[in-house]
């Protein structure tokens, strides 16, 4: 009889230690699985949102392509023409000193007006970007936004430079000519330096001025502003960079890393 | 032992109360069950004569209210196997209290087949939770709760009535009591679980704005 009790209470135990552990094992499962279907499930909604991302800035450069093209072929074109027709006609009244002084005038504003143009254009879509790379294209950014002695730059490379594939070196230099115009329109800088470190698997691009400085977490976070800084950091999380901003009252540098890699360069 | 088992339906009926301004139907059918619970079993032992009566109308009740609740757990996808076997169940019901009982030693009690049926319910839809990770936290999913108590109560119950069949010592019949008790107060606060965590974490909005 004593032995029905022990089989009874025996059975009992084992049952109960079977159930518990089919709930713990099933708790544990299904914890395990609901992770990994959250972790897909941000992985494809942070990669929906690169491609989203992506394709609104190749929208915006296609436009700007677009519109660069229209106006340093259309428009700067009419004007080259007007520009010497005016020298024709200049030539033509030169007897006449004030119709020619009028004349001459008209065509020096044109010319004005011409290289307004196509520094838009460039400014748009930089064709060095396309025939000399990232180093040159910034370079010459930065030469043309000098205007010393009010606003002084410098631009350094050292190291053998790579090609970038199209759309990181397209990105970069966005990247880049937001944070100089950022550089140019609040800090009131008087001096801009931009470096180029090219290694062996990495760009290491350094871009610092004297200027006043800002709150870069405050300014991105703003509602209102900072529109810029998010399109920067967007371009950045695309092509991968990693970035470093240091900013007080002495002025702004960015530290941008750029890994040199079968997604990054021209192959 | 007894009578605490019985109070111990007092708490998810307590924490049912909050429930009725739920949405969520399935817990207000266990809500009812809790209720039916404690009824019949006060009923029972203060009116043991009632007991034929009682016992077989809550059994039946229960499960009329367990599948009913599973029903909406499954999201109506089941409903004609549910129905199905409530009807099979109910005619069996009938046979039994009227014909087969005597011969219970041949013919599963009510009691046996509708645990087996809440437990294969249960399981299945352990398996219906992990298929489709119906909750992103499943400790503060309240049919998880809900569907644990089921499990750990009614296999329980298979294992005793089993037991009890096959066991003729005195002493078994007393453990069998103890555990049957103990079930059951496990089951009414893993109810009583389901339905804290329910009005815990329930977003819903209720009319008057609380």
């Amino acid at each position: 009889m004593e032995y029905e009790l022990t089989i009874f209470i025996l059975s009992g135990t084992a049952g109960t230690l079977v159930m518990a552990g089919f709930i713990i094992y099933f708790v544990i499962s299904y914890q395990k699985k609901s992770f990994d279907a959250q972790l897909r499930f941000e992985q494809l909604k942070t990669r929906a949102e690169k491609e989203a991302t992506l394709a609104s800035f190749r929208g915006q450069e296609n436009e700007r392509q677009r519109i660069a093209k229209d106006l340093h072929d259309d428009i700067g074109a009419s004007l080259t023409a007007i520009k010497m027709s005016m020298s024709f006609l200049g030539d033509k009244f030169k007897k006449n000193k004030a119709l020619h002084e009028e004349l001459m005038e008209i065509r020096d504003t044109l010319t004005l007006s011409i290289d307004g143009i196509r520094a838009i254009s460039h400014n748009l879509m930089p064709y060095a970007l396309t025939n000399l790379g990232i180093s040159r294209s910034v370079e010459q950014l930065v030469n043309r936004v000098a205007n010393p002695p009010h606003y002084k730059t410098t631009f350094h490379t050292s190291g053998a430079s790579v090609r970038l594939n199209e759309e990181v070196r397209l990105m970069l230099f966005r990247s880049i000519q937001e944070i100089i115009h950022n550089s140019i329109k609040h800090s009131r800088a008087a001096l801009l330096k931009v470096n180029f470190t090219w290694e062996k698997d990495q760009l290491s691009i350094r871009i610092e001025d004297n200027g006043c400085g800002f709150n870069y977490e405050k300014t991105l976070n703003n509602v209102n502003s900072g529109i810029g800084l998010k399109n920067l950091e967007s371009r950045f999380r695309i092509i991968g960079v990693t970035h470093h901003v240091k900013s007080d009252e002495n002025g702004t540098g960015y530290h941008i890393i750029l890994p040199l890699n079968s997604n990054t360069i021209s192959l | 032992m007894s009578h605490v088992s019985m109070y111990s339906a007092l708490i998810p009926i307590f924490l049912g109360i909050f429930i009725l301004k739920n949405r969520e139907k399935y817990l207000i059918f266990i809500f009812i069950l809790a209720v039916v619970s404690f009824l019949s079993d006060v009923m029972s032992l203060n009116h043991p004569n009632y007991r034929n009566i009682v016992l077989p109308v809550y059994r039946y009740t229960q499960l009329f209210l367990i599948l009913s609740a599973y029903n909406f757990l499954f999201k109506n996808v089941y409903q004609r196997t549910i129905i199905f076997l409530l009807g099979g169940l109910l005619i069996y019901a009938v046979l039994y209290y009227a014909y087969l009982e005597n011969l219970a030693r041949t013919f599963p009690s009510i009691r046996t087949l509708s645990s087996f049926v809440f437990l294969l319910a249960s399981l299945f839809y352990f398996y219906y939770l992990h298929k489709n990770l119906l909750a992103k936290n499943l400790l503060l999913f309240p049919p998880f709760w809900l569907n644990v108590g089921v499990l750990i109560y009614f296999a329980g119950n298979i294992f005793l009535n089993v037991a009890i069949n096959i066991f003729t010592m005195h002493k078994v019949y007393v453990i069998y009591m103890i555990v049957h008790s103990s079930l059951n107060i496990l089951k009414n606060l893993l109810f009583a679980t389901s339905f804290f965590i329910a009005i815990k974490y329930s977003k819903r909005i209720t009319y008057n704005g609380i």
